[in-house]
């Protein structure tokens, strides 16, 4: 009878070891996978704040180049500098769901080989910043220097890239160009082949600025002109200033204004 | 004798089972499954955003946003869309959701937060 009791008791023992041991082993498959699938959802949270770190950094700086444009006329003169002179840079950081984060984003004007000698706009990865992504003949193209950093889930996954990209803006920055030259060019075709006489340098003004009004907005651009008497002899100093109204820029539309000036001598 | 065996044995007993009740696999499948849900959710979000692009949401209007957050949810999953602190409201079973997830946005002109959510059916 105590034989058969200490038997029942053993193999309750080995039944509840086998229970514990098999209920350990799911556990730490259970845990095995909620620690995996923890850290895929923290590396998904860290693409996703990526994606959207990269677009609000790039906004940030195409706001600031927009900015620029619209506060800072161009010059007929100054145009191939007038893009150089633009510089802009935006920045974010802070911690998100438990995953610290850095971006920062400079740009400067688009190196001459990946833009004006293009025909055709080209794309760019940043797709989440289109129509303002990629490169346009003719416009404003940016070169963006992109860093994003990220560190989630206690430091054990983390993201960093650094990346180029090609920014927009649709200013048409060639069809400027060729209006300020044919423009200044006509006016002072007209003022310097007219008599030396106030009120026939008007009537040649006059007859030449309608015709220049309609090339400048077939190329989507107001046309305001104007000019005065040089004083001494028979020299007339004119001037243009060309509007591309409602440019569709990252943050709404904006006006960019060229302007430029000659002078006729006696 | 059998005094001692059947304490030993009683008391063994209960210490398996306090480890089954302690080691219970359910919690952490639990956790599996949520984390699994709010990387459907993000993802979800990441192809909401690409779709309609960062200076769409930084210079439309509330109801062409709204409008936008509408197209995006189906049955299964909805979007809500908070720009400056106003929510389009319109979204499916908010009260209990499967599981959540959202993404502030700070652009330029303002501030935007999109929100997901696993709908129960």
């Amino acid at each position: 009878m105590a034989r058969k009791a200490v038997a029942a008791t053993l193999a309750s023992v080995v039944l509840f070891t086998v229970l514990v041991v098999a209920d350990a082993t799911v556990m730490s498959a259970q845990d095995n996978l909620a620690s995996t699938a923890q850290a895929s959802h923290i590396e998904s949270r860290e693409l996703l704040m990526e994606q959207s770190l990269a677009g609000s950094v790039s906004l940030q700086v195409l706001t600031q180049a927009q900015g620029y444009l619209s506060s800072n006329p161009a010059g007929c003169d100054t145009l191939s500098q007038y893009a150089g002179a633009i510089s802009a840079a935006g920045a974010s950081s802070g911690e998100d769901s438990g995953i610290a984060y850095a971006a920062n984003a400079t740009a400067s004007e688009a190196p001459a080989s990946s833009s004006s000698s293009l025909v055709s706009p080209q794309r760019d990865n940043l797709t989440i910043v289109a129509p303002f992504a990629g490169d346009v003949p003719g416009a404003l193209d940016l070169q963006e220097v992109l860093s994003v950093k990220e560190v989630g889930g206690g430091g054990s996954v983390s993201l960093e890239r650094t990346e180029t990209h090609t920014l927009n803006l649709p200013i048409k920055i060639d069809s400027a160009s060729s209006l300020c030259a044919m423009t200044l060019g006509s006016l002072a075709t007209a003022l310097s082949r007219s008599p030396c006489n106030a009120t026939l340098k008007q009537d040649a003004f006059d007859a030449v600025l309608p015709g220049l009004r309609e090339d400048a907005a077939a190329l989507g651009f107001t046309l305001a002109a104007g000019w005065v008497s040089g004083g001494a002899g028979c020299s007339a100093t004119y001037w243009v200033t060309l509007v591309e109204p409602g440019v569709a820029g990252a943050t709404g539309s904006f006006d960019w204004t060229v302007r430029g000036s000659g002078k006729t001598t006696a | 004798m059998r005094f001692i065996d059947i304490a030993v044995a009683s008391g063994y007993a209960a210490v398996c089972l306090s480890l089954m009740i302690m080691m219970n696999p359910v919690a952490t499948r639990e956790a599996a499954v949520g984390a699994g849900a709010q990387s459907a959710l993000d993802t979800a979000i990441s192809s909401y955003i690409e779709r309609v692009g960062l200076p769409f949401l930084a210079t439309s209007s509330q109801t062409a946003i709204c409008s936008s957050a509408a197209e995006a949810s189906n049955s299964t999953l909805a979007f809500d869309v908070v720009v400056q602190g106003e929510a389009c409201g319109s979204a499916v079973a908010r009260s209990s959701p499967l599981a959540s997830s959202s993404l502030t946005i700070d652009l330029p002109s303002r501030t935007v937060v999109i929100e997901a959510w696993l709908v129960r059916q």
